[in-house]
């Protein structure tokens, strides 16, 4: 279980995070939605250690995550996976030895286990099979994006973090993340923590929704409970995503 | 007394404010490089990725360092040719030519071409890295990016450089003696005897560990600009131009202190 408690977090005197309450349940889809720049991506930095809060903590299976030392810290994060909103791949390496490459350094100086097997079955989870001798650069980005999440399981953690997943993508291939998304937290029994603006994407994958807004979570609960939510900034969120859902209609 | 402030003070407030600006970035830069040290004892050793940059910044460098030393020795022995004849003291090339190399132009020009070559490269692939996220993709795969990405850049320039310096200092000598002999006609026995005659162990030492020295402040200053990009594309340019100039400034600055105060201690007192 990941715990947040009341954190805050400022850069250059401007107050980000004014003190976030949230807890996401073990083995559960928690989708964090928000407006551009409301502090969302700053929120998982926080979960997974790349910032320290201001003020408060963030407990994850009990261990305050700012209490950890460099290398405690580090050790602790093979607990967890993460996907990029823009995937993060190594350009000069190819799509194995980027899915390898956590294996590779969580296996230093002990014996390997079959890389090639453990790729490809990644790959095959992901639905990219046989593209291992790929460059990053010669990849869609939805496909970036999948062998960024192909990364993410390779040392199949206990909790996936995903940044923003679905943007930039056409619709066939939000909905195609979107089902990866699922069937990773149904194949795999992960924890997993999703930080969309993508309403419609957040409202079909999630077992719990929270808004951020202002530096602060203003709505949370189920999809079903977050569409009937009075909250004025909420409901601003819900009727713009059923607009563009339209749109998309009528294209 | 206000009349002087308000004369004096649109002038010395933005001068302060670099000041500020180069103490604070100061600060972080040794921060940085103690870090960095902290990580080169601590295990995992990645030497594969020392072997990687040992190669980048030492082989791929050998052809560019070879061509402008032959050239960097060759005009020298050109230029002083001329002026040794009007002493009739043509003999005496060789051996200005040699000290200088060994001293000064050998270790200073081989870190300046490794900056161009090697270190403006490091600084632009750790800012993409940077602005890609990559860097803090390794950090979410529990790799430590300085242990990673800057302690197998600082060890391969420190090594490299004085290997390079070697190389620099011989194929400068050999461009001298071709100019010297074949074009200046100068008598080959003086000149090798003057050139061994002077130039001893120390000189080329002395050069060797100033190269080291050159070495690891080249590769600290582009990594550490490289690691603190920010601002995407501009962001990387604005960061391999400063981390060329800061690098080649530091090369000239240094060069003058360790000459002036460290080496010519070590030389005196031996």
């Amino acid at each position: 279980m990941i715990e947040i408690k009341g954190v805050h977090k400022s850069f250059n005197g401007n107050e980000v995070l004014k003190g976030i309450d949230l807890t996401i349940p073990d083995g559960k889809i928690t989708v964090i939605i928000g407006p551009s720049g409301c502090g969302k991506t700053v929120l998982l930095r926080h979960i997974i250690g790349l910032f320290r809060p201001d003020r408060g903590r963030v407990v994850v299976d009990g261990v305050d995550i700012a209490s950890l030392g460099s290398r405690e810290l580090n050790d602790f994060r093979r607990r967890f996976g993460m996907l990029f909103q823009n995937a993060a791949l190594f350009d000069s390496q190819s799509v194995f030895e980027n899915v390898a490459f956590p294996l590779i350094e969580s296996y230093r100086g002990r014996q390997l286990p079959d890389l090639k097997r453990i790729v490809e079955h990644k790959l095959s989870l992901v639905g990219l099979a046989g593209i291992s001798n790929k460059m990053p650069s010669e990849l869609s980005g939805g496909m970036r994006k999948r062998v960024g999440l192909a990364r993410a399981i390779v040392l199949e953690p206990k909790i996936i973090l995903y940044d923003e997943p679905t943007t930039g993508l056409d619709p066939i291939m939000t909905v195609a993340i979107d089902n990866l998304i699922l069937s990773m937290q149904q194949k795999l029994a992960i924890t997993s923590v999703v930080i969309s603006h993508d309403i419609n994407s957040a409202l079909r994958v999630a077992d719990q929704v929270a808004m951020v807004h202002d530096g602060r979570i203003i709505e949370r609960g189920s999809s079903g409970e977050f569409r009937r939510s009075t909250n004025p900034a909420v409901r601003e969120f819900l009727d713009a995503g059923v607009r563009e859902a339209s749109e998309g209609e009528v294209e | 007394m206000e009349r002087v402030l308000a004369i004096v003070s649109p002038v010395l407030t933005p001068l302060g404010r670099r000041i500020m600006f180069i103490a604070g970035e100061l600060g972080r830069w040794c921060s940085f490089v103690w870090q960095a040290l902290a990580w080169m004892f601590r295990p995992p050793f990645r030497f594969d990725q020392f072997a990687k940059q040992m190669e980048f910044v030492g082989v791929k460098s050998t052809w560019i360092i070879a061509l402008t030393a032959f050239f960097t020795g060759a005009v020298f022995a050109l230029q002083s040719g001329k002026v040794y004849a009007l002493f009739n003291m043509e003999s005496m090339v060789g051996a200005t030519v040699g000290l200088s190399l060994t001293r000064e132009i050998g270790p200073v020009f081989a870190a300046i071409m490794v900056t161009a070559r090697a270190c403006s490269a490091m600084a632009a692939e750790l800012g993409t890295m940077r602005v890609t996220e990559q860097i803090d993709a390794l950090e979410t795969m529990a790799v430590n990016p300085i242990q990673y990405l800057v302690v197998p850049r600082l060890l391969a320039c420190t090594f490299m450089v004085p290997l390079l310096t070697m190389l620099y200092d011989y194929v400068g000598v050999v461009g001298s003696y071709i100019v010297g002999i074949y074009l200046l006609g100068i008598n080959e026995g003086p000149f090798m005897n003057r050139l061994y005659y002077y130039v001893d162990a120390d000189d080329i030492w002395s050069g060797l560990i100033k190269a080291a020295i050159f070495g690891f402040l080249i590769a600290a200053i582009s990594c550490y600009m490289g690691y603190n990009t920010r601002a995407g594309a501009k962001g990387v340019g604005k960061a391999t131009t400063r981390a060329v100039v800061v690098s080649a400034v530091t090369v000239l600055i240094t060069d003058y202190f360790l000459t002036t105060w460290v080496l010519e201690y070590i030389i005196n007192h031996k």
